[in-house]
């Protein structure tokens, strides 16, 4: 137990993670910056605070507390006095919520706590005007962290699937796809005047496809919650998670939940940075090339890149964490399955039988 | 660089740690428990628990038993402003309910007592009423109705 609350890592990670969040925050605040631009309140409207003896914020504070939440948005992506601006931006989406039910949603909700676990990370250790500005103070940040925190954002943002996941295996009409086969009905007109195919919104529109797409959706949302945390499963997991979200975005409207659990992904990475090593042949310019483009893709850290001095053999190895060395087409594919950009494609193209014939195609490349 | 490490803390540290660590665990428990006993499922993350759809009459009921839709607007208010960017400002198109029937029956009973008591100009309108239809995960339809409290006219 002490060994785990001691414990310390890389947290680049819950860096890419902040980066995000700046932007996430704006959006989420925006419906409000927009009231706060024609001058209305929510004080003129109807509003139930959720604390009875909350009182009713006058119209200029409420306006300068979204600015000012706005502002620490803009902080949080910068990475500048990244802590602070997380809990005040924490502060003010979890304070609005309180002044008024009516203000509430899941997606501001999930936003809020992990707005507050990334400022108990310690969010500006790397990829931030903090980090930048202590090194030019000639005092460094350190850039790893108390693991435990990450602990408790990865706790938070499973129990968002298992939890939603659960309540729709609880629930009847979700299990029967009911619930998935009325909301696809009610979209039916909206898609008969989409290039989607007929044939498509037919198969789509019936009960029968659903009965088996309901338990789908659940069984889906239970292994991403479940699936995250194990490190055989993650990859899969996270590729599933790709998927859930997409589907969720086109099909409903939630504000920053799809993006917000997207970014959050960056922080299920092992945390340690460097662990493998890519080495390229300096004599090969198509590999020196792709490695260039792995230095700008490669936001978390985890590859160590030294040419080799040999002046023949492959033209790229990767030595993964465990010893396992590859070459060529099969170091280029397990290098993009760990960059965030190019690891969903590639994890197709890493399936059982298509393995070898993504490994040959992706030898061309280094030609 | 490389594998996580352990660095030796201070006690208290250590225990405000666990101490936190604990608390958000079993506080984010509780929380998802206690949400399937609430309408909104605050903090339970029940997501699209629901495909229900509704809509709604609602008329103010006047001292002389007329009763008019709150689509009209009176006496400087209309019942979009009045309601803002939630589900139940536009009651009169079909909507899909948001976090379920429960909590949209909720909203709009809160919306008819605040209209009640947040509309001094008007000296005409008794209470508002809404006249609910709604279809329930395919189920019905089902009807409701809801009333605001009756208002002090002079």
């Amino acid at each position: 137990m002490t060994a785990f609350f001691d414990a310390r890592g890389s947290l680049r990670g819950v860096a890419l993670l902040r980066i995000a969040l700046g932007p996430l925050v704006i959006y989420s605040l925006w419906p409000y910056l927009r009231e706060v631009d024609a001058g209305t309140w929510y004080g003129a409207r109807y509003h139930a605070p959720y604390i009875a003896s909350l009182p009713t914020l006058p119209a200029p504070l409420w306006h300068a507390l979204i600015v000012v939440g706005a502002l620490a948005g803009v902080c949080i992506a910068l990475g500048l006095y990244a802590r602070t601006a997380c809990v005040t931006a924490a502060l003010v989406i979890g304070g609005n919520m309180l002044l008024s039910e009516t203000h509430y949603h899941h997606n501001r909700a999930v936003l809020t706590i992990v707005l507050a676990l990334c400022a108990l990370c310690g969010p500006a250790r790397e990829l931030s005007l903090d980090a930048w500005r202590a090194r030019r103070r000639g005092h460094p940040l350190e850039t790893s962290g108390l693991l435990w925190p990450l602990w408790l954002l990865r706790f938070e943002l499973a129990s968002t699937y298992l939890a939603s996941g659960t309540s729709k295996l609880l629930d009847p009409d979700w299990r029967g796809g009911v619930v998935t086969w009325d909301r696809v009905l009610q979209g039916r007109p909206l898609m008969d005047r989409s290039p989607l195919p007929t044939a498509f919104i037919e198969l789509i529109s019936r009960e029968d496809v659903h009965w088996f797409f309901g338990k789908s959706a659940i069984a889906l949302e239970l292994f991403v919650g479940l699936g995250l945390w194990s490190r055989r499963t993650r990859l899969a997991a996270v590729w599933f998670a790709v998927v859930f979200h997409v589907m969720v975005e086109i099909s409903a409207r939630v504000q920053v939940f799809s993006y917000l659990c997207l970014a959050a992904l960056a922080i299920w990475v092992v945390p340690s940075v460097g662990d493998r090593r890519i080495a390229y042949r300096a004599s090969a310019p198509r590999a020196a090339r792709l490695v260039a483009l792995v230095r700008r893709l490669d936001w978390l850290g985890r590859f160590q890149i030294a040419p080799s001095s040999a002046a023949d053999g492959p033209a790229l190895t990767l030595t993964e964490r465990d010893g396992t060395v590859f070459e060529g087409g099969a170091a280029l594919r397990h290098i993009a399955l760990r960059l965030p950009l190019t690891f969903w494609p590639l994890a197709l193209m890493s399936l059982p039988g298509i393995a070898p014939r993504a490994d040959r195609l992706l030898a061309r490349l280094l030609r | 660089m490389g594998a996580a490490s352990t660095r030796a803390r201070s006690r208290w540290r250590r225990a405000a740690a666990a101490a936190t660590f604990a608390a958000v665990v079993v506080t984010q428990l509780a929380l998802i428990v206690f949400a399937y006993g609430t309408p909104k499922k605050e903090l339970g993350w029940q997501m699209f628990s629901e495909s229900s759809q509704w809509k709604a009459d609602v008329v103010r009921v006047t001292r002389d038993g007329r009763r008019v839709s709150v689509s009209e607007p009176f006496d400087g208010y209309w019942w979009p402003d009045l309601t803002g960017p939630v589900g139940v400002a536009v009651p009169w198109t079909r909507h899909h309910a948001d976090y379920g029937i429960d909590a949209t029956l909720r909203d709009l009973q809160g919306a008819l007592d605040w209209a009640a008591s947040h509309t001094p100009r008007d000296r005409a309108t008794l209470r508002y009423e809404a006249d609910i239809t709604y279809v329930q995960n395919r189920r019905g339809p089902f009807r409701r109705h809801l009333e605001s409290a009756t208002r002090e006219v002079p």
